[in-house]
């Protein structure tokens, strides 16, 4: 034993633990910057968090909805328009339009031919569309839906079909200047559909709901509704049956005595509801397409023209109102007047001067006569009772484009004006503005401003009646009274206006035969007239005004020949719609 | 060693006083609840509310489709409606009844008479403003002749509006 020799071995030798201590070292240094790692990262992460979940969510959860959320649109109904008696004058129904992207259109030929057949389009025109180099192209609008649905079936490539909405006109081109129409967007562009355009279009609503990758609903997803508002209905003061017949008399005279067009205006002259607006020519507001903008022009409301001798209702209404003459005033009236040196008027024909009191003067419709009666109530008393009667401003009746009409100041008139006013030349007004003259004569000298609203009907089915502007009083009872007693003359044996004349009604009018100006050269175009009759029935408490004017008659031109037949013919249907009894003696039937 | 021990225990026992001891009785062993029941009705309960709930769920979503195709339904008919209206109301356009009258052989009535019975309010009597305001809308017309399509019991709230006087 090595013990026992006595030989000690040294003791192994000990290794400092140097290395071990480094190793330890190392590895706590090691752990902290593992840790150190590690709280950099959870910070890292938790920063990165706090940025997406706190400060980014909001945009981040935006972009998610985006993904998911789709928004569909519901266009809101356009409101109805109905005429007085509830009747649709103007509605919108389902439609469809057809689009296409022409470069994933693959055959265009024989798509367009496919196209043609069930469109009614030629089929040149529907492969000249699809030749053009665009992603979008509309080959038509506002088809009818089974249309619309057929073309869906042929599932040609390229070719779309979207949900459109039509705007119908039941009655085609009755009362077509009125309504007006819209443009390709729905937007009222004319008549009540642009001036009620605000009430008519209604609110936008929309659906927002959360779509899978294949575009289907999630049934449990986020859902909202935003319900479309329908556009509000309106009622409109027209009374579609008689604007219909209105308008079939005014074309028939406007082709009997080759005119180039005509108006009328059928008012209530107590509520200043307008019961017919009819101009001709005309149009189909459902084919806008085709129509000229001549025909889409309101006459009655947009043109001017000279009254002529229905002026001079307003020259004896002022000249009643300030005591100048009574309906018994005898003057001795020559067949022409020199008023001013450089001119002199003349009666339509030549008589010896002649006794006539002013009823028969107004009832003859003698010029110069009305011209002496004008001299002396002076001409800032006739201009000043034009101005009452509403000239030279618009009436505010409800429609755009309205002319204010031309009257010039007094203060500017030359020598000839006060004769020419006196019997309606040198002053130009509307239809609207002539009847608005007889009406205020028929409510007994109180003035309503004419409107086309009777009420309207919103979503919920609530009714509101129209606002009604007060009238304003232009003449005296007795002198309105008066005044309709001598209009009463023209019709009568002798007058100017016997073919307004009715067998039921006692009638009141005048009739008017105006020579038109040259706007090129100035002065009056030879053998150019604007013939018109205004009047009101029945006398004794008028429930219509009619006015009816011919522009630019050719067989024959003086009113009471081209117009007084239609003023009958369209009051009487008017009353006897309105239900007034006759006040006439029946004559004995055989 | 354990002997000596034991001898020198005894006398101090003899000495120790007596102790009342707690009296020791038998009891009954302690019975388990068995585990199985409420196992199962714990296994139940999940079922059933997981059927309950997935019923649940499949009913929201039945009637989730159900009142989108009923909406469908509704949107078809009233646009079906509003078709069939602009066609009655097109075919009841003047223009196009005036056509199928004069198509008919119909010629205009032309005026019509008024007769005034003895003692009545008739023309001759009656002062002529009672007799010339202005009437509601089909006034005047015989009912079988009222163009304007009013009726007395129509629930349309306008229409009694309209005849008011």
């Amino acid at each position: 034993m090595p013990q026992a020799r006595g030989r000690k071995r040294p003791p192994p030798r000990r290794r400092p633990p140097l290395r071990r201590r480094r190793r330890r070292v190392n590895g706590r240094r090691r752990l902290l910057a593992l840790l150190i790692l590690s709280l950099l990262a959870f910070m890292a992460i938790s920063g990165r968090l706090v940025v997406l979940q706190v400060f980014d969510a909001g945009s981040l959860d935006q972009a998610a909805a985006r993904q998911r959320l789709t928004v569909i649109d519901l266009p809101a109904t356009r409101g109805r328009i109905f005429d007085r008696n509830l009747g649709d004058l103007a509605l919108s129904v389902p439609a469809r339009a057809i689009w296409a992207d022409p470069r994933l259109v693959k055959d265009k030929q024989a798509s367009a031919a496919r196209l043609s057949r069930i469109l009614g389009i030629p089929r040149a025109k529907l492969a000249d569309r699809l030749a053009l180099k665009s992603h979008f192209v509309y080959l038509a609008r506002r088809i009818p839906k089974l249309t619309g649905d057929r073309i869906q079936r042929l599932r040609l490539p390229g070719v779309f079909v979207e949900v459109d909405v039509a705007r119908r006109y039941p009655s085609g081109s009755v009362a077509a200047q009125v309504l007006g129409f819209v443009d390709a967007e729905g937007h009222g562009v004319a008549g009540i559909e642009q001036q009620y355009d605000g009430l008519l279009r209604g609110h936008e609503g929309k659906i927002q709901l959360e779509r899978d990758p294949q575009g289907r609903a999630i049934p449990q997803g986020r859902r909202s509704l935003e319900p479309a508002v329908p556009g509000t209905d309106l009622v409109l003061t027209i009374d579609q049956q008689l604007q219909y017949v209105t308008e079939q008399a005014l074309a028939k005279a406007v082709h009997d005595h080759k005119a180039k067009a005509g108006s009328v205006v059928v008012m209530s002259p107590r509520t200043g509801e307008i019961l017919t607006m009819a101009n001709v020519p005309d149009f189909d507001p459902n084919r806008i397409a085709g129509s000229k903008p001549e025909a889409r022009k309101n006459r009655a409301i947009a043109d001017v023209f000279e009254p002529g001798s229905t002026n001079k209702t307003i020259t004896a209404a002022a000249a009643l109102q300030h005591g100048v003459v009574t309906p018994k005033t005898e003057t001795i009236v020559p067949d022409n007047l020199p008023l001013c040196p450089e001119k002199t008027f003349h009666d339509s024909h030549s008589h010896a001067p002649e006794l006539m009191t002013f009823a028969d003067i107004v009832a003859k419709s003698s010029n110069v006569g009305t011209i002496m009666t004008a001299r002396n109530l002076g001409k800032d008393r006739l201009y000043q009772a034009e101005l009452d009667f509403g000239y030279g401003r618009r009436s505010g009746v409800d429609l755009p484009g309205e002319s204010p009409g031309i009257v010039r100041a007094a203060k500017d008139w030359y020598c000839t004006d006060l004769g020419t006013n006196a019997i309606g030349q040198g002053v130009a007004v509307t239809v609207l503005q002539m009847a608005s003259v007889y009406a205020t004569v028929a409510n007994n000298g109180v003035l309503r401003a004419p409107t086309l609203l009777r009420g309207t009907v919103d979503a919920r089915g609530r009714v509101a009646k129209a606002e009604r502007r007060p009238g304003r009083r232009v003449l005296s009872t007795k002198t309105a009274r008066s005044l309709s007693r001598i209009l009463e003359g023209v019709v009568k044996e002798g007058g100017t206006g016997t073919l307004a004349a009715m067998e039921e009604w006692r009638v009141a009018g005048k009739t008017g035969t105006a020579r038109k100006p040259d706007n090129v050269r100035g002065g009056y175009r030879p053998g150019a007239y604007v013939g018109s009759f205004i009047g009101f029935a029945p006398a004794e408490k008028p429930a219509v005004v009619v006015a009816v004017v011919i522009d630019e008659p050719t067989r024959g031109y003086y009113g009471g020949s081209v117009a007084a037949p239609v003023f009958r013919e369209v009051t009487g249907t008017a009353l006897r719609r309105l239900g007034v009894v006759p006040t006439l003696p029946a004559k004995a039937v055989r | 060693m354990s002997a000596a021990s034991g001898q020198a225990r005894a006398p101090r026992q003899a000495s120790r006083p007596q102790l009342q001891l707690p009296r020791l009785r038998a009891v009954a062993p302690i019975s388990r609840v068995p585990r199985l029941p409420f196992l199962l009705l714990t296994i139940a309960a999940i079922v059933a509310g997981v059927f309950g709930l997935v019923a649940l769920n499949v009913s929201v979503n039945q009637q989730s489709f159900r009142i989108s195709e009923l909406q469908r339904q509704n949107r078809l008919a009233e646009a079906r409606w509003t078709a069939l209206q602009a066609d009655v109301d097109r075919l009841k356009a003047p223009a196009r009844i005036a056509k199928a009258a004069r198509n008919a052989k119909l010629a205009p009535a032309g005026r019509p008479r008024v007769v005034a019975w003895p003692g009545s309010r008739g023309r001759d009597v009656a002062t002529p403003g009672a007799a010339t305001s202005p009437a509601a809308p089909g006034a005047g017309l015989a009912r079988g002749d009222d163009q304007s399509g009013w009726t007395a019991g129509d629930p349309f709230p306008l229409k009694r509006y309209l005849a008011e006087p």
